[in-house]
This record gives C-alpha cells, sequence and structure tokens, in this order.
C-alpha cells in the first residue's frame, strides 16, 4: 500500500510499510544475552588469567608441584643414600671414583644436577624431597587451620548469643600467644617430625582463620538470601553449606594462598633453627640449614634450597595478590 | 577509653596467665622425667626442688612456679651448674634489644620513606623499585637474606665483619638483615594507606590554600596514613624478635635468641621454659602498649567502629 501525502509545505515523502513499522519493546531483543552468562568461578578465573604477574605465579607453582612429585624418579640417586666417594659435588658433576666405576660396568652414569652435600646425598633429589615436605606442611597446616576456622568461626557467628560470646573470649585470649614461641615450646616436647610441626603451627594458627570465618558469617546473616531461605524453611545446616560456605570460599581461598607462605616460612624457620625436620629426612628449611653451614666453601649449597624457598613464597604472595582482586564480587566485570 | 584500656590488660593478664599454665604442663608431659636425667647434677637438683618444690603435690608445684614468676624469677639451667636463667637473660637482653631496636628503627625510617615515595610517585619507576623491594622482602625469610648478606659482603666482597658485635660495622649486616622483612611489610602498607589518603577532599583543600607540597606530605598525609603502621607493630615486634634467633646465631652476637637456640639444641628443658614465660611475658606486654597507644593515637577508633556497623547493616 503505497499512498502520497501531499499538502502545503509538507516534503514529498513516500510512506511504505518498512517506514511505519510499530516502534517499541521487542521481548526477543530484550531476553537477547550479551555477554556470556558466567559463574562466579568462571569470571574469577578470567580476570586471573589477563593478571600476568598472578598467572606467573601459578604457572611457577603448577611446576614446582609437578617437579615435586614426578622429580625424585628422573634421577637414580636417592635423597637419604650416603656416598663418602662424591661429597660435596659442584652442581652436574661427577665424582672421578664414580666415573672410574662407571667405566667399569658400562653402564651410563647419570650427573648430579644439584651437585652433592657433604654426606653426598644427591642435591636435586633432597631439593625435590625437600619440596615435597615443604609444600605439604604449607597446605597441610593451612587446610587444617581453615576447616577448624569454619568450624569454630562459623558456630561463634551463626548462633551468636553465649556460644559467640565464650568463643570470643577464648579467641581473644589465645591471640595475645605468640605464634612463634608456643610453636618451639611444642617441638621441643614432641621431638622434630613433620607431625608435630603441623601440630606446633595449627596450635595457634586456627585463630585467625576463626575471626576471619567469624565476621564473615555475621555479616551474611543478615543478608536478604539467607532470610528467604529461612523463610522457605531451610534447616540452619542447608542454610550454612548452600548459602554461607559458597559466599566465602573466595575471601577463604585468598585467605589460604596468603597463609602458605607463612607456614612454609615457619617451618623452615624452626628446621633452620634445628628443630623441625631432622636429617636424613629434608625440607627446604633444612637444607638452607646445611648450606648456611658451608656456605664459605661451597655457596651452592645455600644458593638453590634459598632459590626455591623464596620462589616459593613469592609466587604464593603474587598469586594470592591475583586471587584477591579476582575472587573479590565487587570488582565483577571489570576487567 | 579507661574500659578499652581495662579490657585490654584484662585480656592479656589471662593470656599469660593460659601461656604460663601451657608452660609449667608441658615439662610435665615430656617423656621420661628429665629432672631425673642422670646428666642432672646434684646440685642442680637440689636448686630445682626448690624452685619447683617437686615434694609437694603438682598443683602446690604449679602455684609455686607462679609465685616465682610474680617475683621475676624464672628458674635455674637444668644442665649447667649455677646458671640461672635471670642471669643469662641480664647478661643476653641488652644485646638483644640493642640489635632490634635499631633493626625496628631502620625499618620504620626506611619503610615509611619508601612507602611515602611510592604512593607519590604511584605509577612510575621509583613505585616498581619500592613494590619490588617490598614483595622481594616479603618473599625472602631473615636466615636466607642474614645468610646471603655474609656471604657477599662478609666473605667475598670482605668489607664488612662476618660476626660478633664490637662496634658500628659489626652492627650493619645484623641489623640490615633482621629488618629488611620488618621494611618491606611497612612499605607496602604505607604505600596502600598513603594512596587511599591522596584522594581525600582535606589534601585538594590543603593544597589549594597553598601549602608547600612538602607541608601537604608531612602534615597531612603522613599524619593521615600512619595508623595501619601503628595496629601492625605487635606482630613487627614478634617477627624482629624471632628473627634475633637467627641472625644471632648467624652473625655469633652474645644476645639472648642466640642463647635461646643454643639451649633448645642442648635440651636444657628448664632453660627453655624459662625463657620462652620471659619472650611470652615481653611480647605480651608489647602487644599491649600497642593496643592502648593504638586507642590513644586514633580518635576514629568509635566512630571507625559505629561506621563499621552502618556498612554492616547496609550490606546485610
Amino acid at each position: 500500500m503505497t499512498e502520497t501525502i501531499a499538502g502545503k509545505n509538507t516534503p514529498n515523502i513516500e510512506l511504505t510499510d518498512e517506514l511505519l513499522q510499530r516502534v517499541g519493546k521487542n521481548t526477543e531483543e530484550m531476553n537477547k544475552v550479551v555477554r556470556p552468562s558466567l559463574t562466579y568461578w568462571q569470571d574469577a578465573w578470567i580476570k586471573l588469567r589477563k593478571n600476568p604477574v598472578a598467572t606467573l605465579g601459578l604457572i611457577i607453582l603448577v611446576i614446582y608441584i609437578l617437579m615435586a612429585i614426578f622429580a625424585p624418579m628422573l634421577t637414580p640417586y636417592s635423597y637419604r643414600t650416603n656416598n663418602s666417594r662424591a661429597m660435596n659435588l659442584e652442581p652436574m658433576q661427577n665424582s672421578e671414583d664414580e666415573i672410574a666405576a662407571a667405566a667399569e660396568s658400562g653402564e651410563k652414569l647419570a650427573p648430579h644436577i644439584f651437585g652433592t652435600d657433604q654426606m653426598g646425598r644427591d642435591l636435586w633429589a633432597r631439593t625435590w624431597m625437600g619440596a615435597r615436605v615443604s609444600l605439604f606442611i604449607g597446605l597441610a597446616v593451612v587446610s587444617i587451620n581453615t576447616v577448624i576456622g569454619c568450624l569454630v568461626g562459623g558456630v561463634a557467628g551463626y548462633f551468636g548469643g553465649r556460644a559467640d560470646m565464650i568463643i570470643m573470649r577464648i579467641i581473644d585470649v589465645l591471640y595475645g600467644i605468640p605464634m612463634i614461641i608456643l610453636a618451639i615450646l611444642l617441638m621441643v616436647v614432641m621431638g622434630s617430625g613433620i607431625v608435630s610441626l603441623i601440630v606446633a603451627m595449627v596450635a595457634i594458627g586456627w585463630i585467625s582463620s576463626a575471626r576471619l570465618v567469624r565476621g564473615q558469617v555475621l555479616q551474611l546473616k543478615s543478608s536478604e538470601y539467607v532470610l528467604a531461605a529461612k523463610t522457605l524453611g531451610a534447616s540452619d545446616m542447608r542454610v550454612i553449606i548452600r548459602h554461607m560456605l559458597p559466599n566465602i570460599s573466595g575471601i577463604l581461598i585468598t585467605n589460604m594462598t596468603m597463609a602458605i607462605p607463612n607456614a612454609i616460612f615457619n617451618e623452615a624457620f624452626l628446621s633452620y633453627i634445628g628443630i623441625g625436620i631432622a636429617a636424613p629426612m629434608c625440607s627446604w628449611g633444612l637444607l638452607a640449614r646445611t648450606g648456611a653451614a658451608l656456605m664459605e666453601i661451597y655457596p651452592y649449597q645455600l644458593i638453590i634450597p634459598a632459590f626455591f624457598i623464596c620462589t616459593t613464597m613469592l609466587s604464593l604472595n603474587m598469586l594470592g595478590d591475583g586471587l584477591r582482586d579476582a575472587l573479590d564480587p565487587k570488582m565483577r566485570g571489570k576487567y | 577509653m579507661p574500659k578499652y584500656i581495662l579490657k585490654r590488660c584484662i585480656i592479656a593478664v589471662f593470656t599469660l596467665l593460659v601461656l604460663i599454665t601451657i608452660i609449667f604442663f608441658l615439662v610435665r608431659l615430656l617423656p621420661g622425667d628429665p629432672f631425673n636425667d642422670p646428666k642432672v647434677t646434684d646440685e642442680v637438683r637440689a636448686r630445682l626442688e626448690a624452685y619447683y618444690g617437686m615434694d609437694k603435690p603438682l598443683i602446690q608445684q604449679y602455684f609455686a612456679y607462679l609465685g616465682n614468676l610474680l617475683k621475676g624469677d624464672f628458674g635455674v639451667s637444668l644442665i649447667y651448674t649455677g646458671r640461672s636463667v635471670n642471669s643469662t637473660i641480664a647478661q643476653t637482653f641488652p644485646y638483644s634489644a640493642d640489635l632490634g631496636l635499631r633493626a625496628l628503627g631502620l625499618a620504620l625510617v626506611v619503610g615509611l620513606i619508601l612507602g611515602t615515595l611510592a604512593a607519590q610517585k604511584a605509577g612510575r619507576v621509583i613505585d616498581y623499585v619500592c613494590v619490588l623491594v617490598a614483595i622481594i622482602g616479603v618473599s625472602m625469610p631473615d636466615f636466607i637474606i642474614g645468610a646471603l648478606l655474609k656471604l657477599i659482603f662478609a666473605i667475598k666482597l670482605r668489607v664488612l665483619p662476618a660476626g660478633l658485635w664490637n662496634g658500628f660495622s659489626y652492627t650493619i649486616l645484623p641489623v640490615v638483615a633482621l629488618s629488611f622483612y620488618t621494611l618491606a611489610l611497612i612499605t607496602r602498607l604505607m604505600r596502600s594507606s598513603m594512596l587511599e589518603v591522596i584522594h581525600q577532599d582535606y589534601i585538594l583543600t590543603a593544597k589549594a590554600k597553598g601549602l608547600s607540597n612538602f607541608q601537604v606530605i608531612w602534615r597531612h598525609q603522613i599524619r593521615n596514613s600512619i595508623l595501619p603502621i601503628v595496629t601492625v607493630m605487635g606482630p613487627l615486634v614478634a617477627a624482629v624478635l624471632t628473627g634475633t634467633f637467627v641472625i644471632e646465631s648467624m652473625y655469633a652476637i652474645p644476645g639472648m635468641g642466640k642463647f635461646y637456640v643454643e639451649s633448645v639444641h642442648d635440651l636444657d628443658y628448664t632453660m627453655v621454659l624459662g625463657m620462652t614465660a620471659f619472650y611470652g611475658i615481653f611480647l605480651v606486654s608489647a602487644n599491649l602498649v600497642v593496643d592502648i597507644l593504638y586507642g590513644i593515637v586514633d580518635p576514629r577508633i568509635k566512630l571507625a567502629e559505629s561506621k563499621q556497623k552502618a556498612d554492616d547493616g547496609e550490606e546485610g
């Protein structure tokens, strides 16, 4: 249908059907999703990957963890076998005795990649065995702390009232006890070893995560969705597991990442002053201790473990900083 | 304010009581009886019996021990005849205090300067250098810094002494090693807290009314951003004190930390317990002082608390 409006001062416009379309709300257009829908974790992952510093930290950590698992298998030497004929070798060397023995038997001789220590133990094997111990202790301590912290802090924050008051008074009192002093004391009494180390560090360490969880739970308790869930008849258990835990998990993970370097440092410190891990078992702290004793003659024995301790703590700190930004819901959608 | 101080004091007293109770009962948990060890000489045994009242029931021993601590008597050595915890502390503590105060002072001065500089020049090269120093410092345990400094400056370059405590040149390496972590932490904190202050309206006002750059930084920015540093002074003192264990052993400084580590190695239980009690009392008191100082320094404590509550309410 085409008609022409002809009138005074009106330009000659041809009105077509196309021009006479209804302009208004179009449900199809409105329902179109412009941005791909992302869950909280996908969003955080994207943000983390866009942060080069945090990504670098993550990559280094993954490499160290893989090496801690597989590297000891890459060398024929054991971390605990003494060899009096291959003591204090520089990296990538073999002693004359070893070369002679290998030439005699016709076997291929594996190099000591990081050299050997004063007992002739292969430092490559010891370094990665130490990585296992140090990383395991760091992870174990922080995980146990977080679980205890969640239980205690959760109960205090969620149920409030007298339970909260009693728990908080206890925490106030315990919080003042210097952690490292108590850890030294416990280590002296329990003797050295991985289990004692973990117990000593958990003894006071759980308190800060309990405080963190309590604060978060207190805040969430008065949120609308918790009220809605309760109104709909959800049990306490369901509210805690379905609504509260996912909402504090971001902060918890950030906190754990930042706490692991502390645990690794404390382990190294206790081993360094001689009450953490005892030889022939090893950890990075113990390696640094034995290395420091010989650093005037064989500096590499100190520098190798020092390098790994520092880069691990650095990576965890960088990753933690990135995670804090990535997991902060207030920063959502900001790339 | 008095209520706040009173509350802090009561908590500190209970903390000490718990710590001392743990210390007392831990030694009873030791496998075997360290006091009956053949190594322990008769004379030492007699002194231990007098100190703990070992013929009396446990609970009386506990109160005797508490009473001794109240009198300022920390006990005697299990292994060395005639050596008491008190005399050891009196001999060694001055060195540790000297070292610790120097390290803390250096960390505060340099940390504040670096943090301020980084915040002023945010995003420029100086900022990146300061942030780098901070992140390396936080990631490097003091025993590694100490060992590396010793290796480079004392052993390879031979410009500074590798140990002992005989004058200013002897103090440089240990003080720098001990202060590094603290310095890094202060730099980091100062930078972030000052970055928040820098964009406040009152800074703009100060600049608008014609104050010089220096005056704006000194009178307005530093004073307003220094509070977070006060809050971490307690843990920082603890970190420096723990650091003295390692640094004093490494640099052969005759301080309390070195002696503590040696006692731990010798399994001189009563010595370790006595010195631990002393360290505990020292740190708890330091924390208490910091808490009270914080309450006095920050007039906004009350305001901040009520604001926090309002914020929580809004979000909830």
